[in-house]
């Protein structure tokens, strides 16, 4: 039952990209050389900021600059990065300065992305080698839901070890032992003589100090920052039009420029007459590139204008009648052939039980979506000689650096502020036109900017899926067996086919699955199988990724197999849960914010719950809804509880609750990439709709009390609501909706 | 000013003001991320106003409009309260929204919330702006009690 992860993917990805292109031998020797801890200072020069290790450098003012290597996409992150650097390091979280590092040192690699363990838990010689490879293949990324995970410890020590430095430098400059001095909002205090001295004035003789072991960490009830809300550190600039999106940046000489590529997926280029976009007032160039066409013009209107003025012939198109219906069709066939697929998990007897007692299936469809990220695909490129520096809002650096070398260049890497991620921004496309571009005019900035339609159109998106789940029912009528099989198209085959050197994923791509493989409900014989429809369609990470899926089926089934069985659908669920204490207290907690008493008795009104564990964390909503007899709903109330264990920012943590409900409220009303003879018919928000502010009810969060260490908060919020919002209004109309989205069936906002 | 008279406001105001708080998100006057402030009463979306549209007028954007308008100034410390951005690409528009909200009528209820601010915010922040929006009305009216 081998499975591809994530985690499989970016190793061998790391290690095929970077033995082809530098050649490394890679051994004891050389992984010994790459520092994976950066705790060491860096002797100071001048008055340059000084840099106590690779996280942390002081100013001459005293602030501190915090190198976050994860990008700020709206999740709040810079900020609760600072915060575990402002406990331990005992500084005023204010003045705290967080910028994406320019330089991919292998200490900002996301060890927890690719070796799928917190860092704490990485003990062994296969996760010394695995830390030290992923570092040297500088595996910086923003996804996954684990840059809290990634840092939590970490950046406390690199906090704790710097402060130390400063305490030794302070105590040595009063005269005292530097048990006798303490570290206080930014300055090192002798208490007994009440001198204090600025970190400040301090930094110079503190990084000339050699770093001692990392000192004990503060325990819990000592925290002052860290489990208290804090305002983030970006949003003033966010109010007042300071913030700088990849698309505000402005160099002298700035050129503009968009990107024309065939509506059709298999689509080529075969000729472009340029002769009418190159007369046009302010374009610069007209450029055929691999697959697409980019123009350069001193406005980005003028690229727009001159983008639709090109004679362009496409061809291709040799799978004619790829079609969204005919790639559900397909899924649909597979999840009802007797093809085994690939199975993830395999316990008891299935069949035996499927055989034996009555039983219950349902077929469940979910379409592709989009990102629709407000700010679309857009990078700015600059070429100086052999180098070419970026600015993009993009969710790795390493994309960046494999666009460089495919101009034959080395890359300066800037990651700026994005406007919404949501996974679209791990993709290299814009960075490969960006380079591209940029190299036809060496010396002059570029900024790529793909027009609202082209950022829709070209995806890639959440993938269809279609899964048949059948139950045998058991005594108590709990179900004895559950065997699903999905049919879907594995994200990691798109990703990989796009941004690796090789294609890796297929059926066996645990994303398929996920969310369902690892299903938490107490069921003895259970079978998980996955099947891959291979299509022309391009898919890619999708805000909690197949959990996005997965969390419709379970949760709806659960749901009818509750209905049947005439049980309430809280109590239901928390009768299979004996075996997952942690689900079953947010399932009390949630009956108790809820102030849950039932699904209510139809007639219009109705509610629905779900619950589903993603990314370290677990998430119960309740959904409240009001159907006018014309299908008019409005949803009323949403109730959502999270264990995400230790919450940094509790209020960004509700934050990040509220928008990933948002999220898929959109998506699960009337979310839906249509594809038409191979390429996609939706064009602007016009008909992929967002829930708008009249949509949205009061969003009421609650955060269960924990110590545990933490889990992701970006991504777990946004699996619950599909369901809850189905079995809502199942609740309210009888109607059971089993084929998102929701407006397909007639469904709209009030 | 070189640009045809047809071109959008927002693209003279991004490409040559270097006014970058204004934001594209889809040219078609759909999503209000390029919301101006006109004649410091309406809410207008600058992807949609040609040059020739606005000769003569009076325009606000993200970065003068504290300045040119109390509304607004109290609306940011609202959204900086209640914590409202979470990208923040939306908000630049969503303010200027909102603030002619704020002028044309100082206590809105929520059903004109619902009617006045139809931007679309991707991260989802909608319930935060109605609470900034609650908030910063409240903080006038206190102001209006204060001073009258």
């Amino acid at each position: 039952m081998a499975s591809i992860t994530r985690r499989g993917l970016l190793i061998g990805g790391a290690i095929a990209t970077g033995a082809a292109l530098t050649g490394l031998a890679v051994g004891f020797g050389y992984l010994s050389t790459i520092d994976v801890e950066g705790l060491r200072p860096t002797p100071p020069e001048g008055d340059q900021p000084v840099r106590l290790n690779a996280w942390i450098e002081v100013l001459q003012d005293g602030r501190v600059r915090l190198a976050a290597p994860h990008t700020e996409l709206g999740q709040g992150i810079h900020t609760g990065l600072a915060m575990l650097v402002a406990e331990e390091l005992e500084v005023p979280l204010e003045r705290i300065i967080v910028e994406h590092p320019v330089k991919p040192l292998p200490v900002y690699a996301n060890f927890v992305l690719a070796l799928e363990k917190r860092p704490e838990e990485m003990t062994g010689a296969f996760d010394w080698a695995g830390r030290r490879l992923i570092g040297a293949m500088q595996l910086i990324a923003t996804g996954g839901s684990t840059a809290t995970v990634r840092n939590y410890v970490p950046l406390r020590q690199a906090g704790a070890v710097a402060r130390d430095l400063l305490q030794r430098a302070g105590a040595a400059q009063l005269g005292v032992a530097p048990s006798e001095v303490k570290a206080e909002a930014g300055a090192i205090v002798d208490p007994r003589s009440g001198r204090r001295l600025d970190y400040g004035a301090l930094a110079t003789a503190a990084a000339l100090l050699d770093p001692h072991a990392v000192p004990p960490l503060k325990p819990r009830a000592q925290w002052a920052v860290i489990g208290r809300d804090a305002p983030r550190l970006d949003i003033p600039s966010k109010v007042d039009g300071a913030a700088r999106f990849a698309i505000d940046h402005r160099l002298p000489g700035l050129l503009h420029a968009t990107v024309v590529r065939p509506l059709r997926f298999d689509g080529t280029i075969e000729s472009v007459d340029a002769a009418a976009a190159t007369a046009m007032p302010g374009v610069v160039k007209v450029l055929p590139m691999d697959g697409t066409v980019g123009v350069i013009a001193e406005t980005s209107f003028q690229a727009m204008q001159a983008a639709e003025r090109l004679a362009i012939r496409f061809g291709g198109g040799d799978q004619p009648g790829v079609s969204s219906v005919k790639i559900l069709d397909a899924m649909r066939a597979a999840v009802n052939d007797r093809e085994p697929g690939h199975v993830f998990s395999d316990r008891g007897d299935v069949d035996v039980a499927l055989t034996d007692d009555a039983t219950f299936e349902a077929t469940y469809e979910t379409p592709y979506l989009a990102h629709a990220t407000l700010e679309p695909q857009s990078a700015m490129a600059l070429v100086e000689g052999e180098s070419i520096k970026f600015w993009s809002g993009a969710q790795s650096p390493m994309p960046m650096m494999q666009a460089a070398r495919a101009v034959g260049r080395t890359a300066e890497t800037h990651v700026t502020l994005a406007g919404g991620g949501f996974g679209r921004r791990i993709e290299g496309a814009v960075l490969q036109q960006a380079a591209r571009l940029a190299a036809s005019v060496p010396g002059r900035p570029v900024m790529v900017m793909w027009r609202r339609e082209d950022d829709l159109r070209w995806g890639p998106f959440r993938p269809a899926a279609v899964a048949r789940l059948r139950a045998a029912i058991g005594k108590n009528a709990k179900p004895r067996a559950l065997k699903a099989v999905v049919a879907t198209q594995s994200v990691l085959s798109g990703y990989s086919s796009r941004n690796m050197p090789f294609t890796v994923g297929g059926a066996s791509d645990r994303g398929n699955v996920e969310g369902l493989a690892e299903l938490s409900y107490d069921i003895p014989n259970l079978l998980v199988a996955a099947k891959h429809v291979d299509t022309p369609v391009p898919v890619g990470f999708w805000r909690s990724v197949g959990h996005s899926n997965t969390a419709f089926f379970v949760e709806s089934f659960i749901d009818e197999l509750a209905h049947r069985a005439g049980a309430d659908p809280l109590r239901y669920r928390m009768d299979l849960l004996d075996k997952d204490a942690r689900l079953r207290h947010l399932c009390k907690a949630l009956g108790e914010a809820a102030q849950w008493s039932g699904p209510g008795s139809g007639n219009g009104r109705g509610r629905g719950v779900a619950i589903h564990a993603s990314f370290r964390s677990y998430v119960g909503q309740v959904v409240d809804v009001a159907v006018t007899p014309e299908k008019a709903v409005k949803v009323e109330r949403i109730v959502a509880v999270i264990d995400c264990g230790q919450a940094i920012n509790p209020q960004q943590v509700r934050a990040q609750l509220e928008g990933a409900i948002v999220f898929a409220l959109s998506a699960a009303m009337a979310g839906e990439i249509i594809i038409e003879n191979g390429a996609v018919t939706n064009s602007n928000f016009h008909d992929y709709p967002m829930a708008a502010m009249k949509d949205v009810p009061a969003i009421e969060t609650v955060i269960i009390d924990s110590a545990e260490p933490p889990g992701g908060v970006g991504e777990p919020g946004t699996p619950p609501l599909f369901p809850a919002l189905a079995n809502a209004l199942f609740a309210a109309t009888a109607e059971r909706v089993r084929t998102l989205p929701l407006s397909r069936h007639g469904y709209r906002f009030a | 000013m070189a640009d045809d008279p047809q071109t959008p406001l927002l693209w003279v105001l991004r490409d040559r003001l270097n006014l970058t708080g204004t934001k594209y998100g889809c040219g078609a006057g759909l999503c209000g991320a390029c919301t101006v402030l006109v004649d410091k009463t309406r809410a207008e979306r600058s992807c949609q106003l040609r040059l020739a549209d606005v000769s003569g007028a009076d325009i606000t954007t993200i970065e003068g409009l504290a300045a040119a308008v109390e509304v607004a100034a109290q609306l940011q410390q609202a959204w900086i309260a209640e914590q409202v951005p979470q990208c923040g690409y939306c908000q630049s528009g969503m303010i200027a929204a909102a603030t002619a909200l704020l002028i044309a009528s100082p206590r809105p209820s929520d059903g004109e919330i619902d009617e006045q601010i139809t931007n679309i915010c991707r991260c989802g922040t909608y319930p935060r702006i109605r609470r900034a929006i609650h908030r910063a009305a409240g903080t006038l009216a206190g102001k209006g009690a204060a001073n009258g």
